[in-house]
């Protein structure tokens, strides 16, 4: 069974976040993708820091919503901030891993901890924007502009993942942030449609991303 | 057929079926995968889809049948991969999008 990993710091979770990735699910047949909410270190957050718990209540109202989103909270569970690496080769041993991420993720990825290993140890689906300028520069390592494929089979058939691959699809993505969201609560501005309701309830109730 | 003859095969292959832009990058000691990339263009699904299925059946004609075929469902990047040499047949829009000639310069 594949693993379908997308992470983030879902600080808050949006429908930007989740939107593409019910049409990447409708578009291949993706029965479950996980949530993978990472561990922030409290010296970088430049608002009220957010629990983990808080996180993670909330993306459990936005899986009570899309019975096939699921939350993988091995990095919570870790003693200290984990990488991508970690994740990828804890979950490898024992599937394949499908690694989900934004087109800006790709654009950094050469920065991130041995990410040859993260390449070859996963699938990599990088989710761009219709019409988005793809701006992979001469500075990219060829072992990511050697990894970029052609997508094996369409939506009608069972996709073959093959670790060592990266695809880039196009998905409709929302114009919506969570540092976006953050500002307008600052301001009291509570008119959010890219905010599950439930989340956004939860929110208020506990005064979430409020200035103190 | 020893590689530089291959590469010629498989060009006269790819004129064979009027591809646009051919290029041919040498990746040698840069790509842990290959040493040459052959980039061509196809005017549509049809066209770029008939380019690489003749390279294919050339290939296995010839006795050097590709490792793998990637793309070819949906016709608007196919990547075969010979080993030495990997072929990529694009429509323009996604060889606009990729410039992988740009990423290997």
């Amino acid at each position: 069974m594949t693993k379908y990993l997308f992470g983030g710091s879902f600080d808050p979770v949006h429908q930007g976040h989740i939107l593409p990735l019910l049409d990447l699910q409708q578009r291949f047949g993706i029965p479950c993708i996980h949530l993978l909410p990472n561990r922030l270190s409290p010296l970088k957050q430049a608002h009220p820091p957010v629990s983990n718990a808080h996180r993670l209540a909330m993306l459990e109202l936005v899986c009570a919503q899309y019975p096939s989103l699921a939350i993988e909270p091995w990095e919570l569970e870790q003693p200290r901030v984990s990488y991508t690496i970690d994740t990828v080769n804890h979950f490898s041993q024992t599937q394949a891993v499908v690694f989900i991420m934004g087109m800006d993720s790709l654009l950094t990825l050469h920065h991130w901890r041995n990410f040859e290993q993260i390449i070859a140890k996963a699938t990599l689906i990088v989710l761009a924007r219709p019409g988005y300028d793809f701006a992979l520069t001469v500075d990219t390592p060829a072992v990511i502009a050697q990894a970029l494929r052609p997508l094996a089979a369409g939506p009608e058939q069972t996709t073959h993942w093959q670790p060592g691959e990266i695809h880039i699809i196009e998905t409709p993505l929302i114009d919506m942030s969570s540092s976006h969201f953050r500002a307008a609560v600052q301001k009291s501005d509570w008119e959010h449609k890219t905010i599950l309701p439930s989340v956004l309830n939860y929110i208020q109730k506990y005064h979430l991303y409020q200035t103190t | 057929m020893e590689l530089s003859n291959v590469k010629q095969f498989v060009i006269e292959q790819l004129e064979d079926m009027k591809c646009r832009d051919l290029i041919e990058i040498d990746v040698t000691g840069r790509s842990t995968i290959t040493d040459t990339m052959l980039i061509c263009s196809g005017n549509s699904k049809r066209h770029v889809r008939s380019i690489a299925e003749n390279l294919v059946v050339e290939m296995k004609r010839a006795g050097q049948p590709p490792l793998s075929i990637e793309g070819a469902d949906t016709g608007e990047w196919v990547l075969v991969d010979l080993g030495d040499i990997v072929v990529h047949v694009m429509q323009d829009e996604t060889r606009d999008f990729y410039q992988l000639e740009k990423l290997w310069s």
